[in-house]
């Protein structure tokens, strides 16, 4: 397995007043790659979204956050410390018509990144969310517009 | 002490346009964190009697599905009295979020201020 070309990863405690500076990083690091300004933007919003699920889901004053950018692609993962009794994004609910802002926000993530997984391994929990660079969230490449 | 004093990246300022219709301006990123003083703002204004918004989101720079749902909500609760809202928006990026999301269907998303008021009256 290839390492990535470049990551990061950070912890900031799961408080709402964090999200914009988890935004604004996350902003400053992309803009280090040829990243086009609405795929970064997409991107924020989808972390953002994110961010918020996990921050009202999980256990836990802390939320990690680990990003890694490939050739042609951007992985950003949260592992998930959760709660028994909350729920999971399920693939079935990703495609949920949007009615609460919970529901937006999943549409949101599903509609913005090209990629999104819950994923399972060892026992730990992650929602990780894949962007493929060059196109934007209808599909068209970016760079062309 | 104001939200921006409070470290809230927020304001909105409220104005009459005319006897029937005020204007809610909203600056800032509208989030998880910031949309309860946008609500604040918003249900001021609603629990004034105006029931006809025009809310300009053209100083936000990034609103998401909580904003929305603070939105949607004012929706509801203005159109309990026969009110409506109109959203002036130009910024191709927080467009496309209405659009991705089908709320442009449920607002009326105007290019300024000028044609959302000719709209609402």
């Amino acid at each position: 397995m290839s390492s990535p070309k470049a990551g990061f990863s950070f912890t900031a405690p799961s408080h709402p007043k964090f999200v914009g500076i988890v935004r604004l990083v996350l902003g400053g690091f992309l803009r280090r790659f040829a990243v086009s300004q609405e795929e970064i933007e997409d991107i924020k919003l989808a972390v953002g979204e994110a961010w918020t699920w996990v921050a009202t889901h999980g256990r836990g004053q802390n939320i990690s956050v680990e990003c890694k950018v490939e050739k042609d692609f951007l992985q950003i993962s949260f592992p998930v410390n959760r709660d028994a009794s909350s729920p999971v994004i399920e693939e079935r609910s990703l495609g949920k018509k949007p009615g609460e802002n919970e529901d937006l926000g999943l549409l949101l993530i599903n509609s913005l990144m090209d990629k999104v997984l819950w994923e399972k391994q060892m026992g730990k929990e992650s929602f990780s969310m894949k962007k493929f660079f060059g196109k934007s969230s209808d599909g068209i490449s970016a760079r062309k517009n | 002490m104001d939200a921006r004093e409070a470290g809230l990246d927020i304001c909105v300022n409220t104005r009459e346009l005319s006897p029937k219709v005020a204007l809610a301006e909203i600056q800032g990123e509208i989030d998880v964190y910031t949309s309860p003083k946008v609500k604040e703002g918003l249900l001021e204004l609603i629990e004034k009697g105006k029931y006809n918004l025009v809310i300009s989101l053209e100083d936000v720079r990034y609103i998401d599905s909580t904003g929305l749902g603070v939105l949607i909500g004012m929706l509801k609760k203005v159109r309990e009295h026969n009110g409506t809202i109109g959203i002036v928006c130009s910024n191709p990026q927080i467009k496309k979020i209405f659009n991705i999301t089908g709320l442009v269907k449920i607002f009326g998303i105007y290019k300024n201020q000028e044609e959302a008021l000719k709209n609402l009256m």
